[in-house]
């Protein structure tokens, strides 16, 4: 009297998923961010995460990774939901490389067209960040500034 | 030897040289091509010349010819061209940039902008009001047509094709960028990334075909908006709707739409949306609603929709409240509707003053035939449940393990989720949808999506072998059976002590037959007698005490496999009236999984093959019937289960189409019947079964039955007293049943056969007199 095909593969299927759920590896928090552009799906507003330079991410204490196509997203998810973050991640606006959000300095102007309309870039040089702030008259930011809910004059998206 | 191959290299590399010299001429030519170009200031050489003398007002014709270069337009000026002039970029930069009001630019090819994305380079780039762009092919460009604070534009009638990139690297077919009140209509977007419309108020964006980009639409700030009567298709998203209020989108189709989102729309932080009468079919996800509406007092409105064939018709996230759902029809979508999360999307409303919404897994019945359903929809699946929680868990769909969950859910009542939704007047019919076309290259997913061609049967379906709907009788079905291919016994339909209860009512008790192949059965009775009861037990639409089998196969157990030996042709036919009628059939061809060319010689058979190209809704009541029953026999089913099928019809389409049956039952098929037509039981039943308040009251042949109820009518055959009993003889040997009247017989006439006895007699010898009629019979002999 043994189980029968249907109810084995259906044990098997189970112990699959369960193994694919418990099976996820350790992952190294201090890693810079892997994404897959035009695959994966901006945590806060649903859209394809394509752009490289625009894109942001966050990673959790536990090891979770938060992507977002545009920083300002990313801002304003930290904003809604407060989770415990290991480390926040910007691209820097003139190399493209990643870097640690509180090392950036950040110019926000509307004139600076980004997947959102947030209009925030990151620089690694203050130097960088002052060069477009003058040119469009936009100020410059930390990342803790970028944080607080009662900064006024972000672009209005952030509000 | 060395000397031979030094002259022919030299003669080799001669005649390069004057290749390359005559294709240098020929490109020098082609370039300096200008063609005609006439203003109102004179005839000129070059289009920069003409553009330079022009005045405000001016008009400059532009008869074919090339145009190389990158041209600033700042007066305000109409640009025509005739015989499509090419206006070439050369690859760098804006082709067109317009700096004065009013310009208007029509009939030109515009192609090969710069491809730099950081200067947005542009087929035409407008910073006026006012600007009308229509009629024109611009091609290769990486914007198409880019309004930057441009309100009051027109981009009417382009046809835009983007460059060749990868699609993150392509720029937008459409931008309009704070440029309010600006009217986009019948445009042609393909291959682009997005047509971004961006903080523009008023916008009118309607009949245009976007196709195969990124985001078919993406709106941000944009209150007022009228989408309506769009095609979005096979983008990664048909259009994300965001940070907007009162959008009206209406009349669209969206489908495809699979990138890695595959939203058909998505709505965002949208305040008073008003989303009617649109087709979301074969999406990832048909609506996504995040966040909307996001002021206390607005609502998002969903009403007469149909989402079909999507993995998810609805996803909502779990916050989402104030979303009033009503005459939407959620048909076979994997999962009708989902939540994003945990939580029960109690404060939505699935009905407004008492309309609900169709759903094609509806278990309920509809006893007073008002359109809607006596019991209420719920959405109270365990799996379901568990992979909203879980999505990890969705590797597990179309596993056993889905009806293992679901059956465990429904026989321990402890481990029954809360319903994620209710709908407490659902439909029992599904609606349609306005405003289809449909063309060759895009027809696999509108076929699939329009389908609500039949979505009456959609309900009903017998034997479409990829429906996914949630049958109260199929969720047995946890292994694919080993199914027979002939009937036991030579019966394909063994009904016995069949019963089913609506509540206290029951409207069938203990029916039982058997049919074999060529036979015909009808079911008889008045309304509510238990007819289509019947039937939707046979079809395994509703749970039912007693057994029924098709082809020896089980319908409560393996309901879809006895379904795939039934063709079925409903009452009422809900074709969708846009389709043409070999669209349709594709459709279903396809849906059935079945041969193309079964299709096609089906609608030869049919006599259809002189309609293809007619829309549904041009055919005749007959012709439409016919294409329903094309469809039924795709497969070549066994059975044929007819739901009074010629109560539409006229008297000459009826008797044709009882033709087509009769032909059909004697090739072998059996056929199951409900009518109230004496002249189509006479004419296709060897049996009926009168069946009255649910209970079979009487099981006779066709004849008896209605000389019973008094349906047929006599003739009495006037033939003299000495040639009675020969002519009684003669009609008898016939089959004719007869009587004897003194001096003449009575002969039972069946419709259409009124003239036979009389035949028979005049054949025999036998001299008629004199004949007529008795009575026409209580029934509607209709012939």
């Amino acid at each position: 009297m043994g189980i029968s095909k249907r109810t084995g593969i259906s044990i098997l299927l189970i112990i699959g998923s369960l193994l694919v759920i418990a099976c996820q590896g350790e992952v190294d928090i201090e890693a810079t961010p892997e994404i897959a552009y035009g695959e994966v799906i901006c945590e806060q507003c649903g859209m394809i995460v394509s752009e490289e330079a625009q894109a942001a991410a966050y990673r959790l204490a536990d090891g979770g990774l938060r992507i977002f196509d545009d920083l300002g997203d990313m801002v304003l998810y930290h904003r809604l939901n407060g989770e415990d973050v290991h480390i926040f991640w910007v691209h820097d606006f003139q190399t493209g490389e990643w870097m640690h959000a509180p090392d950036a300095f950040f110019v926000a102007t509307d004139d600076l067209v980004t997947p959102m309309g947030h209009g925030i870039a990151a620089f690694t040089y203050k130097a960088g960040a002052e060069h477009l702030a003058q040119e469009h008259g936009a100020p410059i930011y930390r990342w803790n500034e970028l944080l607080e809910d009662s900064l006024a004059d972000l672009p209005r998206h952030i509000d | 030897m060395l000397n031979s191959r030094a002259g022919k290299f030299a003669t080799t590399i001669g005649t390069l040289v004057v290749l390359l010299a005559i294709g240098s001429t020929i490109s020098s030519i082609r370039a300096q091509s200008s063609g005609t170009i006439e203003s109102d200031r004179g005839t000129y050489a070059s289009f920069q010349e003409a553009l330079d003398a022009s005045l405000n007002g001016d008009v400059i014709t532009v008869t074919s010819g090339i145009h190389t270069g990158n041209f600033v337009i700042d007066k305000s000026i109409s640009i025509q061209g005739v015989g499509w002039p090419e206006f070439d970029g050369g690859g760098s930069g804006n082709v067109f940039t317009v700096e004065a009001p009013d310009v208007s630019i029509t009939g030109l090819v515009i192609k090969n902008s710069g491809n730099k994305l950081n200067t947005e380079d542009a087929g035409i780039e407008a910073n006026a009001l006012g600007v009308v762009i229509e009629g024109n092919r611009i091609q290769n460009t990486l914007f198409g047509i880019y309004l930057k604070q441009a309100p009051f534009g027109v981009i009417r009638n382009n046809v835009i094709t983007g460059m060749d990139l990868e699609v993150q690297r392509r720029g937008d077919g459409i931008r309009v960028w704070y440029s309010s009140d600006t009217v986009i209509e019948d445009n042609d977007v393909s291959l682009v990334r997005d047509v971004v419309l961006w903080y523009s108020e008023r916008l009118t964006v309607r009949n245009n075909n976007i196709h195969q980009g990124r985001y078919g639409l993406h709106f941000m700030y944009d209150d007022d908006a009228l989408v309506e009567n769009n095609r979005l298709t096979s983008n990664s998203v048909g259009a994300f709707l965001m940070y907007s209020r009162r959008l009206q989108m209406i009349g669209n189709v969206v489908g495809d739409n699979r990138g890695p989102s595959g939203y058909g729309i998505g709505l965002k932080d949208l305040d008073d949306a008003y989303v009617k009468g649109n087709l979301f079919a074969d999406n990832r996800v048909g609506a996504y609603v995040d966040n909307s509406p996001r002021e206390r007092d607005s609502t998002v409105e969903f009403i007469d929709n149909v989402f079909v064939l999507n993995d998810f018709g609805v996803r909502l996230m779990p916050s989402v409240k104030r979303n009033q759902y009503t005459g939407n029809s959620f048909v076979d979508n994997q999962e009708q509707v989902q939540v994003a999360g945990r939580g029960t999307l109690k404060e939505n409303d699935w009905a407004v003053d008492g309309v609900g919404n169709y759903w094609s897994d509806y278990a309920g019945f509809d006893a007073n035939n008002d359109g809607v359903g006596d019991v209420i929809y719920k959405s109270e699946k365990l799996f379901e449940n568990l992979t909203d929680k879980h999505p990890n868990l969705r590797l597990l769909t179309f596993s056993p393990v889905t009806q293992a969950v679901d059956f465990a859910a429904k026989s321990f009542p402890f481990v029954r989720p809360v319903p994620k939704l209710t709908d407490p007047y659902p439909l029992v019919q599904p609606g349609t949808v306005p405003g289809l076309l449909l063309d060759e290259k895009q027809f696999a997913w509108k076929t699939l999506a329009a389908s609500l061609a039949f979505v009456g049967l959609a309900g009903l379906v017998a034997r479409i072998g990829s429906t996914k709907g949630d049958h109260p009788t199929d969720q047995k079905e946890v292994a694919i059976p080993v199914v027979p291919s002939e009937p036991a016994g030579g019966n394909v339909i063994e009904v016995k002590d069949l019963s089913r209860s609506f509540g206290d009512v029951k409207a069938l008790q203990n029916l039982s037959f058997n049919l074999a192949g060529g036979e015909g059965l009808a079911l008889w009775g008045n309304n509510g007698a238990g007819k289509t009861t019947a039937i939707r037990c046979i079809l395994g639409q509703v749970s039912y005490e007693g057994s029924v089998s098709i082809c020896g196969i089980d319908v409560a157990t393996k309901g879809k496999q006895a379904r795939a030996k039934v063709g079925l042709v409903p009452q009422e036919i809900s074709f969708h009236d846009d389709l043409t009628v070999i669209d349709t059939m594709r459709l279903y061809t396809k849906l059935r999984k079945a041969n193309h060319n079964e299709g096609s010689a089906l609608l030869e058979r049919l006599t259809l093959a002189p309609h293809l190209s007619k829309q549904v809704r041009q055919l005749s009541g007959g012709l439409r019937q016919r294409l329903a029953l094309a469809i039924a026999l795709l497969g070549d089913p066994p059975v044929l289960l007819l739901d009074e099928p010629t109560a539409n019809l006229d008297a000459a389409a009826r008797q044709d189409f009882l033709a087509l049956l009769e032909d059909l039952k004697a090739e072998g098929k059996a056929l199951v019947f409900a009518s109230h037509r004496p002249g189509e039981v006479l004419r296709l039943a060897d049996r009926v079964l009168l069946l009255d308040q649910g209970k079979l009251v009487a099981e006779s042949e066709p004849e008896e039955l209605m000389t019973r109820i008094g349906a047929l009518p006599k003739m009495r055959i006037e033939v003299g007293l000495s040639n009675v009993e020969s002519a009684m003889d003669a009609l008898s040997h016939d089959d004719f049943k007869t009587s004897r009247n003194r001096t003449g017989v009575y002969v039972t006439v069946a419709p259409g056969a009124k003239a036979m006895p009389i035949k028979v007699l005049v054949d025999a010898g036998i001299p008629v007199v004199d004949f007529d009629l008795e009575g026409t019979g209580k029934g509607d002999i209709d012939d």
